[in-house]
């Protein structure tokens, strides 16, 4: 439990628009451990996005080191940042990002394409859609789903190679309340079961759950707090 | 929209170069079978800069026999213009030549025999019929019938018409014409060229020019090499080169027809080139259009895992399989079209499937290629674009 995973070191992300840098994040130190369920919080532009997309590879720092298990992400080549993404984390979005073209099954299937895991199973896609509640919705499109339904789609994609690191950026964000529950109900169990699950998120109930929040005010840490 | 720019390429190409194709095709195929290694050397009214002129010094039959002994001749003949009958608009050469001009000419004869070289003192003339003297003009005439032909001879500026009684001895089967050369031996009456001597009632042979000399190499390899002998032994004869004949061999029809349709390509493959800079212009603007409203797809595929060679492979597999479906789409369509217009346009039909074949096996791969290189770089430019930025790309 008390494993390194994740850790941030003296991390900056600017953005040059047009003449102006913007500072999206500011010396940002941070130790994230195994089974931790983290909710990042703060206001719209405080860079709770751009924390998440760095933590989870799809952007660079502009300056600082990001060690997942001790190796320094930062210093990776695009194929081994790709393995690292398609292997060590999985990703949900507020906009679910299925692939409209492909069925539930083939999304969910999808990123085992990218993994050179051994010994996958094409019987986990069912179990995992199972897991979600929507075995019986294996080949429909995601445009026959609703959104709570798709979000979980996009929840069994993200598990389907069986990542450390779950990041969630505002997963219930397009969601009504009912279908929020059950996203959070599927949360709870993942990190039961040792998933480290890190989200940006406006949920109280999502936030209630977390055993740490951190607040994010204008890209900087402003407060933690650990349960 | 690819699809539609890949099958518009697929089908101008076809169209554009498919009938160039099957012209020179067909001009080379004709000049082939029209002879076996030949050697023309023509006599009598030679052509100079603007008008023709009589040559001093006649090319006749006792030429024959000089040449007869150059090494490396495969057969020899002599070729007499007599005149020519007129059926209705359509008009027949009568030549006088011997049975040689079977082996020059690859004459195949569809029944009976060939002219008999042995002269007849009878009135009947011995003849061999064109494929459309005997099919179309003296339709239903057959071996060993006698017709009555009026044989229109020209003096000068004026004619004379001789009434000839020929026997029919040989059915030719049908030949093809050699583009541009007036002489259409599917409307030839060939006799033994002493037959219609003796039809003139000239007994000096020597005094009379031969039209024509074919001359047939042992093979096409040869051919330049018995030219060379043959204007030898005419130079040490007393003949002038272009002056008192002129000489053309098969090779040299080959080389002039191939000449010009190698420069008429040279102007189509600019053309072509156009019609492909189009096609793949299009392409690039569809596919960079394609890549960038997917550009939260392909973000999507790089946060679970996809490499940028992923992306690239993706965009590329893509743009073939399109390309793909538009060439087969082209090419059927090219094919139909290309039949249609054959319906509506002689020279079209020169162009058969194995010439169709031939031109869509020059044109599909540039397109393949054009279509690889064209898709490639908006290939390139989505996989460079950070994930995080095509995730939100709205």
């Amino acid at each position: 439990m008390n494993e390194v995973i994740i850790q941030l070191e003296n991390v900056y992300k600017a953005y040059k628009i047009g003449n102006d840098t913007i500072l999206a994040l500011k010396n940002i130190n941070l130790l994230i451990k195994k089974a931790e369920f983290i909710s990042i919080v703060g206001p719209s532009g405080s860079g709770k996005t751009t924390l998440l997309n760095l933590i989870g590879a799809l952007d660079k720092p502009t300056k600082g080191k990001i060690l997942f298990n001790g190796i320094d992400l930062t210093q990776q080549n695009d194929k081994e940042i790709s393995k690292y993404r398609a292997e060590n984390v999985g990703f949900i979005f507020q906009t679910f990002n299925l692939i409209p073209s492909l069925n539930v099954w083939e999304n969910v299937k999808l990123p085992t394409y990218f993994s050179s895991k051994k010994g996958f199973k094409e019987d986990k896609i069912m179990e995992l859609l199972e897991l979600v509640g929507l075995k019986e919705r294996a080949f429909h499109k995601p445009l026959q789903l609703s959104g709570g339904e798709q979000q979980r789609v996009a929840i069994a994609r993200a598990l389907v190679n069986d990542p450390q690191i779950l990041i969630a950026d505002e997963p219930t964000g397009n969601l009504d309340s009912k279908n929020a529950e059950i996203i959070l109900d599927i949360f709870k169990n993942l990190n039961l079961s040792g998933k480290t699950i890190i989200l940006a998120t406006h949920n109280l109930k999502l936030v209630e759950y977390s055993n740490r929040i951190i607040h994010l005010y204008d890209g900087v840490i402003k407060d933690e707090f650990v349960r | 929209m690819v699809i539609l720019a890949f099958i518009l390429a697929v089908i101008l190409g076809s169209i554009i170069l498919g009938p160039v194709y099957g012209i020179q095709n067909y001009y080379v195929k004709t000049i082939n079978e029209a002879g076996f290694n030949v050697i023309a050397i023509f006599s009598g009214n030679i052509a100079s800069s603007n008008s023709y002129t009589l040559p001093t010094n006649f090319i006749n039959i006792s030429t024959m026999k000089y040449l007869e002994n150059i090494g490396g001749v495969y057969a020899i003949s002599p070729v007499f213009l007599a005149g020519y009958f007129s059926f209705g608009n359509s008009s027949a050469y009568f030549v006088g030549s011997n049975s040689q001009l079977k082996l020059i000419g690859s004459l195949e004869l569809y029944k009976g025999s060939f002219i008999k070289d042995n002269s007849t003192n009878s009135n009947l003339i011995n003849v061999d019929l064109g494929y459309n003297v005997w099919n179309k003009f003296l339709k239903g005439v057959d071996i060993n019938q006698t017709v009555s032909l009026s044989l229109i001879v020209q003096f000068g500026f004026s004619y004379k018409y001789l009434n000839v009684k020929l026997k029919v001895i040989g059915l030719l089967s049908e030949r093809p014409k050699i583009p541009s050369i007036n002489l259409d031996p599917n409307n030839v009456v060939i006799a033994n060229i002493f037959d219609i001597f003796y039809l003139f009632n000239i007994t000096n042979y020597n005094s009379i020019p031969l039209d024509a000399i074919f001359v047939s190499a042992s093979d096409f390899n040869s051919i330049d090499n018995l030219e060379n002998k043959i204007v030898q032994v005419l130079s040490d004869l007393g003949y002038k080169k272009n002056v008192d004949y002129m000489i053309v061999s098969q090779k040299d029809a080959i080389y002039y027809v191939n000449n010009i349709f190698n420069q008429f390509y040279r102007f189509l493959n600019i053309i072509w080139a156009a019609i492909l800079a189009i096609s793949s212009l299009s392409i690039l603007i569809v596919m960079f259009i394609t890549v960038r409203e997917r550009y939260r797809e392909i973000g999507t595929l790089r946060a679970i895992g996809a490499r940028k060679i992923d992306v690239v492979t993706m965009i590329l597999l893509e743009g073939l399989v399109l390309c793909i479906i538009g060439i087969i789409l082209g090419m059927f369509l090219g094919y139909i079209i290309i039949n249609l217009l054959k319906m509506y346009y002689t020279f079209m039909q020169t162009v058969d499937n194995s010439t169709i074949i031939y031109t869509f096996s020059i044109i599909v791969p540039e397109i393949i290629a054009s279509a690889i290189i064209f898709s490639l770089y908006p290939a390139y430019i989505a996989s460079k674009v950070p994930p995080s930025v095509a995730l939100r790309y709205e």
